[in-house]
């Protein structure tokens, strides 16, 4: 196989998002850092409250008040995000970077055709005639696999079952090409069998347009058979990434080791599972050092204190901790 | 081997489908239909499916919730749907429920202490002090503060909310306990903690489980014997290791395969199961599987199969040899 070193997509410098309360400022993503080469997955792993999904939306610029990223940048092919006006975002979303969300139910609108929803993305970005949209809405609708297209482009999102809605959603995303797309928890809501499809599906797009994609999950099991690298977020922060059957094989932070161990396995039955003691810190709990410095069993002074810093310890793979495994 | 504690025959829950002005009857919903299945004391008996399979509704059933359409329920040796009134009360002491989502099941206007003193008030057990005691107690069984007594489940986070719920279930001393996805709402973390304490639970008390849930790793490490249903049927019931090490269903087959496994790399092209669960309204005729099953037969679409084989592991499939499964471990 020749190795080529392909260009970063996406890089994030030191992403801040906060949001402000009454009760004072809290930090949802804390300097963040990650690139995505091209054609490659990200996967982005944590529990509820981590920040993976605040980091998306910051991504999309769709983060609402009473948030705002404070700080960082967004650099999608080269150009940054943050310093773009909202009209030059609208050209961005849904066409140059698109995005698929968890409850298809929700991201649709209930009264307009799937059809019409479809037009009005990509009438505004590839700039064509009615019919041709058409056209590339019914094909793209095809391509997902959604049985006769025609007449499911005149079809209301609630006369879809769950598994179409999703396909809808990718369809809708898909549509202008997107160089990058960001997947954000696209199979939670959907029965295992179902899942399996959609995953497929997105992999086989993915490599059918060469797209660079970002896929958000809790889901230890999806990340690992979709994902090419690995970041793990706790607190709103990293606290590793690596290669994906590196992370999982040899996981440096003892959060992600805990995590890993804490999930049932398949032929690999154990009596008891091992458990992280008390549970995620909401954003105005979170302790001053290392974010997990209360649940951790190797915490040693300095993690009080001092947040730690995401370092390379291996080859393209980065920790932030004191104490590694 | 242990004594029988519930023992299910042609169990059914038909829901009614009415419509226009006087609500006429057009037809059923068969959430649960013509189940049979045995129960020992101290077991884990999982049902696993996909949404709207009728996993739920045949955990409501089994206690009542629902009242059945037809069927028999032996509960301890007593015909549990013939009981009415006190005795159906005093028998229902004897079996409890965990839900899904914690956030829905407890009332937010009562204290934790109240929430789970309410089954000891409603059926009348000791006095103020003695409810207390016990309350106190059941808080230090399922991992609580002391302190947690006089607060409100919002001030709670969903884990710490579902060891509310299992405490409020286990306040009666009950001998058999349906856990309804009961870590389908939690975090990947907080989930192992309550797996953790329903087990604890189980030998300290000697529970019998009915554990349901759609996520068969989870299933595979809590269950003894596990049932996996399909549009209101069970289409294949074995013990655990019979059941994922030799599959023979060609349903469970394709669940099993459809799992994600962690930490091999990525995967492509697995055989994915084509099409999706049909209506319920509206099942497909005989075997209610043959719109998405590689194997299907002509037999399949005219004739329904029934649960077959010796007891330890029935499946209810037309092929006389199921086909090669390879497992893929983690």
């Amino acid at each position: 196989m020749i190795q080529t070193v392909e260009p970063n997509v996406v890089e994030v410098k030191n992403l801040e998002t906060s949001f402000k309360l009454k009760s004072g400022t809290y930090k949802a993503v804390d300097k963040l850092s990650y690139e995505i080469k091209k054609s490659q997955t990200l996967g982005i792993v944590g529990e509820s409250g981590c920040g993976k999904s605040v980091t998306s939306f910051s991504l999309m610029r769709l983060i609402q008040t009473p948030g705002k990223v404070t700080g960082g940048e967004i650099l999608l092919n080269g150009r940054d995000l943050l310093k773009m006006s909202e009209t030059e975002m609208e050209e961005i979303r849904g066409g140059e970077m698109s995005m698929i969300f968890q409850e298809p139910m929700t991201a649709l609108n209930p009264v307009l055709t799937v059809g019409f929803q479809m037009d009005e993305q990509i009438l505004k970005h590839l700039k064509c005639s009615k019919k041709e949209s058409k056209e590339r809405a019914v094909e793209m609708l095809q391509l997902v696999g959604i049985p006769s297209p025609e007449v499911r482009y005149n079809s209301f999102s609630h006369q879809l079952s769950g598994g179409m809605r999703q396909r809808v959603m990718i369809a809708m995303a898909l549509s202008c090409h997107p160089s990058f797309l960001i997947a954000d928890e696209p199979t939670t809501a959907l029965d295992v069998t179902i899942q399996a499809q959609i995953l497929e599906l997105i992999q086989d797009l993915q490599e059918k347009f060469k797209m660079t994609v970002q896929f958000i999950t809790h889901d230890l099991g999806v990340i690992s058979e979709i994902s090419d690298h690995v970041l793990i977020m706790y607190g709103g922060q990293a606290c590793e990434q690596a290669k994906t059957t590196e992370l999982f094989l040899n996981p440096r932070h003892p959060y992600t080791a805990a995590l890993i161990a804490s999930r049932p396995k398949f032929g690999d039955r154990v009596v008891r599972l091992k458990t992280i003691e008390g549970s995620v810190p909401s954003p105005h709990e979170l302790p001053a050092g290392c974010p997990f410095v209360n649940r951790c069993s190797r915490a040693i002074e300095p993690c009080l204190n001092f947040k730690p810093p995401l370092l390379e310890i291996n080859h393209e793979h980065k920790v932030a901790c004191f104490n590694p495994l | 081997m242990k004594a029988i504690l519930l023992e299910v025959k042609n169990l059914k829950k038909y829901f009614p489908i009415r419509k226009g002005f006087f609500l006429r009857e057009i037809g059923n919903v068969k959430a649960v239909d013509d189940i049979s299945f045995t129960i020992r004391k101290g077991e884990t008996f999982g049902i696993v499916g996909e949404s709207g399979c009728g996993k739920s509704t045949l955990g409501r059933t089994l206690i009542r919730l629902f009242e059945p359409t037809a069927g028999q329920i032996q509960f301890d040796g007593v015909d549990f749907l013939k009981l009415s009134g006190a005795p159906l009360r005093k028998k229902r002491r004897n079996m409890q429920m965990i839900f899904q989502d914690p956030f829905a099941s407890l009332d937010p206007r009562m204290t934790v202490g109240q929430v789970i003193s309410e089954p000891m008030d409603i059926h009348n057990i000791g006095n103020r002090r003695e409810r207390n005691q016990r309350v106190m107690e059941l808080i230090g069984w399922v991992g609580l503060q002391k302190s947690a007594v006089n607060r409100y489940p919002h001030e709670f986070s969903g884990g710490q909310r579902q060891r509310i719920s299992i405490a409020r279930a286990i306040a009666l001393s009950p001998e058999f306990i349906i856990c309804d996805e009961p870590v389908s709402a939690l975090d990947v973390s907080i989930q192992a903690q309550i797996l953790n304490l329903l087990k604890d639970l189980q030998e300290k008390l000697n529970l019998t489980f009915i554990f349901i849930s759609h996520d068969l790793s989870v299933i595979d490490h809590v269950c003894d014997r596990i049932a996996v249903m399909y549009l209101g049927k069970i289409v294949e019931i074995a013990s655990r290791d019979d059941l994922f090490s030799n599959p023979q269903h060609p349903y469970t087959q394709a669940l099993i395969s459809a799992i994600p496994r962690f930490g091999q790399g990525k995967k492509r092209n697995k055989k994915s199961l084509a099409g999706e669960v049909p209506n319920s309204i509206n099942p497909p005729s005989g075997c209610s599987f043959h719109t998405r099953c590689p194997h299907k037969m002509d037999l399949c679409i005219q004739q329904t199969p029934q649960l077959k084989g010796d007891v330890n592991h029935q499946k209810a499939c037309w092929l006389e040899t199921s086909p090669e499964f390879i497992m893929e471990k983690n």
